[in-house]
C-alpha cells in the first residue's frame, strides 16, 4: 500500500509538473493558439 | 475578384462607434465591448455567412478618425486597409461603421479610405439613439449622394444586420466606390510629382490613396515602408508639399480643408435637419454634475465607496456555502483516502485545502465585476477617465494613459496592450511602466482574505469596505509621482499631446452583456483555480512536505516525552506536523530568506507565501492554507484560512507565542501586494511591448516599491499600536 502511495503521488507530481512546463515554456515563433489576435499566427478557426 | 481565397470584410470606424459589437453580432464571437473609445487595440478575425451561404472573414480593426497613422493600433488598421498587413490579406471589401450622430467626423475616415480603391458598404450604427434624439437622416438619400450602400444599424440589438448583410452580398459583387472628391490644380501637381519620382522613376508599387498619405501626412507610416531610402526620399516629398504650400495650401491642414469643402455640401442639408432637431441631450445634462470639478470627484469617491462596500455585505452568504462545501469535501476525500496517507495529504492539504481556499473569494470577485461592468455599460468610466486626467495632468501623463490605466484594474495585460492607442512613445512607455501599479483582479482575492480575517471581524463592513477601496487607490497615488520622476528623467519624443477623448452617450446597461462579463470572469477565474493555481498548488505542497525521515517524528516523539508528557495524541501530531513543515525544503528556505522580510513583520510561511507568489500574486492563498493545513493548524474551530490566520502564534525566536497576524502585519501584506510586481505574464509583457530591459527594471523596482512600503506601513503601525 505504502508503494502504491508513492507511485499515485509521482504521478500526480509529474503531472503538475508537465503542466507547468507546458504552460510556461517559450513558445515557437512559428506556432500560435489560434487567438485571433495580431501577434498569433494561426488563424482563428 | 479573387476566387482563390475566402473573401474578406474589414469593418473600420471612428473609436466606439460599435465596430466590435456589431463583429460580434455578425460573426457570433464574443469579443470585448466597452462603451468607451479604445477597447480594440489588435485586428481579430471571425467568420461571417452571408445571406447566400458565402462564408467571409470578418476583420475587426481598431478604431481610428483618419488614416494617419501614428499610434500602433492605429498602424494595425491602416496596414490591414492597405494591403500591408502580414497576416492579412487586404480586404475585399469594407464596412464603415459611422455614428450617426457625428455623421461629417466619421465621412471624413470613410472619404479617406476610399482613396485606397476599397468597395465600401455604410452601416449608420447607433440609430435608435439617433431616433430617441428626433435626428432625421435619409439614409437612402445620403446612398445616392455618396454612391455606395448606406444601412441603419442598431448593433446592440441586431436591428438592420440583415439589411447589412444583404448590402455586403450586393456590394461583393458590385464594388461601389464612395464619391471621391476632386483636387485642386497644386494637389494634382503634388501628386503627380510624387508618382513621377516614386513610381516611375524609383519603382515603387503604390495606390493614390498611399502617395496622398505621403503627400498630406508630415510622419507616413507608408513612407517607412518605402525601398527608397530616407536620404532619398525625405528631399522628394519635402519638394512636394513645397509645391502644395506654393499653390496656396497649407501641407497639414490641406486634406481636412478640402475634404471637408467636399463632404459639406453632400452633408449639408442633412446635418441642418440634424443640427434643428438636436436639443441638450440627457448625457449633457448628466455631465454637468458628473465631471464637474468637485462634485464628479465627489460622486466619484462616493460611488467608488459604495461599489467597495458592497463587495462585503452581499457575498457573504455564498462565501460561506462555499466553505462548507470544501470542508465536506475535504472530509469526504480524506475519509475515502485513508489507506494512502501521502495520497490523503497531497488530496486533502494540498488540492482541496489550497483550490478550497482560492475558491471561497469568487463570489466577492463577482460582485465587484458586476458593478466594475455595470459602470462600464452605462458609459460612467470614460468620465471618470476624464475626471482622473485632471487630478493627474500635472505628472506630465499623457491623457491617452487613463484608459489603458484602467483597464488594468481587470488585468495589466490588456491595459499594456492598450497602450498602442498612445502615439507618444515616451508616455507609452510610462504608462506601461506604472500600468502594474493599478490593483489587478488577481490582488483581490488576497486583501479579502486579509480584510476578512482582520478587519471586517473587528471594524465592520463599512471599514472593510473602505479599506478595499484604500488598496485599489494606493497605487493610484503612487502612480502620479512615479509617472512624473519618469517624465523628468527619460529625454522627450514628441510633445505629448492633449488628452482628446470622446465621451459615449450614457445608456441603459444590458443585462445580458453585464451576465456575459460576470460568467466569462467566473468561469477564467474557475478554470484558472482548477488549471494554475491547482498544479502550482500541487508543486508547493511536495515542497512544504519532503523530505519526511521517520527519524525526525520519533526524536519529536521522544523530546515531547521527556518535557511535556502530558500532550494529547492530537497535539502530539501537531508537533510532528509542525517540525516536518519546518525542515521541508521550502520551510528551509522560507526561514533562510525570512530575514529580508522580517522588518514588515511577516515569518517564514508568509515568507514562502510571498515568494511562491510571484508567477501570479493569488498563488500566496493556496501557499498559506497548504502551509497551515499540513502544519495541523486547521481545525474543527478553525476550518477557514481567515480564522487559522488570526489564530496563528510565532513559533519561535523572540516573539514565540504571539500572534504572527495582527493589524500591521496585514496591512503591510496589502500595501506589498498593491505595489509590487508579481505577475510572471506582466512581466513577459512589457518585455514583449519594451524591451527586457525595462521589464527587468520594472520588476526589481516596484518589488523594492512594495518592500519599503510594507517595512512602512508595519513599522508605523506597529509604533501606532
Amino acid at each position: 500500500m505504502q508503494y502504491l502511495d508513492t507511485v499515485l503521488v509521482v504521478i500526480v507530481l509529474l503531472g503538475a509538473l508537465a503542466f507547468l512546463y507546458r504552460l510556461f515554456r517559450r513558445k515557437k515563433k512559428s506556432g500560435g493558439c489560434g487567438c485571433g489576435t495580431e501577434q498569433c499566427p494561426t488563424r482563428k478557426p | 475578384m479573387n476566387t482563390d481565397r475566402q473573401l474578406s470584410v474589414a469593418l473600420i470606424g471612428n473609436p466606439n462607434t460599435g465596430k466590435t459589437s456589431l463583429f460580434n453580432m455578425l460573426t457570433g464571437l464574443q469579443q470585448q465591448v466597452g462603451n468607451y473609445a479604445g477597447v480594440t487595440v489588435e485586428k481579430k478575425t471571425g467568420t461571417w455567412t452571408l445571406p447566400n451561404g458565402e462564408r467571409v472573414d470578418l476583420i475587426d480593426l481598431p478604431g481610428t478618425y483618419n488614416l494617419n497613422a501614428v499610434s500602433l493600433d492605429e498602424r494595425v488598421a491602416v496596414d490591414v486597409l492597405a494591403g500591408h498587413s502580414a497576416d492579412a490579406a487586404p480586404p475585399d471589401l469594407v464596412i464603415v461603421v459611422v455614428d450617426v450622430e457625428n455623421l461629417r467626423r466619421n465621412l471624413y475616415l470613410a472619404s479617406q479610405a476610399s482613396e485606397l480603391g476599397v468597395p465600401m458598404v455604410i452601416a449608420l450604427n447607433c440609430w435608435d439613439v439617433a431616433e430617441r434624439k428626433g435626428l432625421q437622416i435619409d439614409s437612402k438619400l445620403l446612398e445616392q449622394r455618396l454612391g455606395v450602400p448606406v444601412v441603419p444599424t442598431v448593433a446592440r440589438t441586431r436591428r438592420g444586420t440583415g439589411a447589412l448583410a444583404e448590402a455586403v452580398t450586393r456590394a461583393l459583387e458590385t464594388r461601389p466606390i464612395l464619391v471621391r472628391p476632386r483636387w485642386p490644380e497644386a494637389v494634382m501637381e503634388s501628386l503627380e510629382y510624387l508618382r513621377d519620382e516614386l513610381i516611375t522613376q524609383r519603382g515603387e508599387a503604390l495606390r493614390e490613396g498611399e502617395l496622398q498619405r505621403l503627400l498630406f501626412d508630415k510622419r507616413s507610416a507608408v513612407a517607412e515602408r518605402l525601398k527608397t531610402t530616407a536620404p532619398e526620399r525625405e528631399p522628394i516629398l519635402r519638394r512636394a508639399r513645397e509645391k502644395l504650400h506654393m499653390g496656396g495650401y497649407q501641407p497639414d491642414a490641406a486634406e481636412s480643408l478640402l475634404r471637408y469643402r467636399f463632404l459639406n455640401p453632400l452633408l449639408n442639408d442633412i446635418l441642418e435637419r440634424q443640427a434643428a432637431m438636436k436639443k441638450r441631450s440627457t448625457s449633457e445634462s448628466i455631465d454637468q454634475l458628473l465631471l464637474h470639478r468637485v462634485w464628479g470627484l465627489l460622486v466619484f469617491v462616493g460611488m467608488m465607496y459604495v461599489v467597495f462596500q458592497s463587495v462585503y455585505t452581499w457575498a457573504g452568504p455564498l462565501m460561506d456555502l462555499i466553505e462548507g462545501g470544501v470542508g465536506k469535501l475535504g472530509d469526504f476525500a480524506g475519509g475515502f483516502l485513508t489507506a494512502t496517507p501521502m495520497l490523503q495529504s497531497l488530496v486533502v492539504d494540498g488540492v482541496i485545502g489550497g483550490v478550497g481556499a482560492f475558491l471561497v473569494f469568487l463570489p466577492q470577485i463577482l460582485v465587484l465585476f458586476f458593478f466594475i461592468a455595470l459602470l462600464e455599460e452605462t458609459g460612467y468610466m470614460a468620465r471618470a477617465a476624464f475626471l482622473m486626467d485632471k487630478l493627474f495632468s500635472w505628472s506630465g501623463l499623457n491623457g491617452k494613459s487613463f484608459v489603458p490605466l484602467l483597464s488594468s484594474f481587470a488585468c495589466a495585460i490588456p491595459g499594456i496592450l492598450a497602450t498602442r492607442t498612445i502615439s507618444d512613445p515616451k508616455a507609452r512607455c510610462i504608462t506601461i511602466l506604472i500600468a502594474p501599479l493599478m490593483s489587478c483582479s488577481a490582488r483581490l482575492p488576497v486583501y479579502l482574505l486579509m480584510i476578512g480575517a482582520f478587519i471586517e471581524p473587528q471594524y465592520g463592513a463599512a471599514i472593510a469596505g473602505l479599506t478595499l477601496f484604500a488598496m485599489h487607490f494606493i497605487g493610484v497615488l503612487l502612480a502620479g509621482p512615479l509617472a512624473w520622476l519618469l517624465h523628468r528623467s527619460l529625454p522627450p519624443y514628441v510633445t505629448s499631446q492633449p488628452f482628446v477623448m470622446e465621451l459615449p452617450h450614457y445608456r441603459v446597461p444590458q443585462l445580458s452583456r453585464i451576465g456575459h462579463r460576470l460568467y466569462k470572469c467566473g468561469s477564467e477565474f474557475i478554470i484558472r483555480a482548477g488549471t494554475v493555481i491547482c498544479a502550482m498548488t500541487i508543486v508547493i505542497w511536495a515542497l512544504l512536505y519532503f523530505p519526511r525521515p521517520p527519524e525526525l517524528a520519533e526524536a519529536v516523539e521522544a523530546t515531547a516525552a521527556e518535557t511535556s508528557p502530558a500532550l494529547s495524541p492530537a497535539q502530539l501530531e501537531h508537533r510532528v506536523n509542525a517540525a516536518y513543515l519546518e525542515q521541508s525544503f521550502m520551510g528551509r528556505f522560507g526561514r533562510t530568506v525570512q530575514p529580508i522580510f522580517a522588518p514588515a513583520g511577516y515569518d517564514w510561511k508568509i515568507t514562502i507565501g510571498v515568494l511562491a507568489s510571484f508567477p501570479a500574486r493569488e498563488i500566496i492563498i493556496s501557499t498559506l492554507g497548504i502551509t497551515y493545513a499540513l502544519g495541523g493548524e486547521i481545525d474543527e474551530g478553525s476550518d477557514d484560512l481567515r480564522t487559522t490566520l488570526s489564530k496563528a502564534k510565532w513559533e519561535s525566536g523572540p516573539r514565540a507565542g504571539e500572534a504572527v497576524f495582527n493589524l500591521p502585519v496585514a496591512l503591510s501584506i496589502m500595501v506589498f501586494f498593491a505595489l509590487c510586481m508579481q505577475c510572471g505574464a506582466t512581466v513577459a509583457v512589457i518585455a514583449k511591448e519594451l524591451h527586457w530591459g525595462w521589464a527587468a527594471g520594472s520588476f526589481f523596482g516596484l518589488t523594492a516599491l512594495a518592500w519599503v512600503a510594507a517595512v512602512l506601513t508595519y513599522q508605523i503601525g506597529m509604533w501606532l499600536a
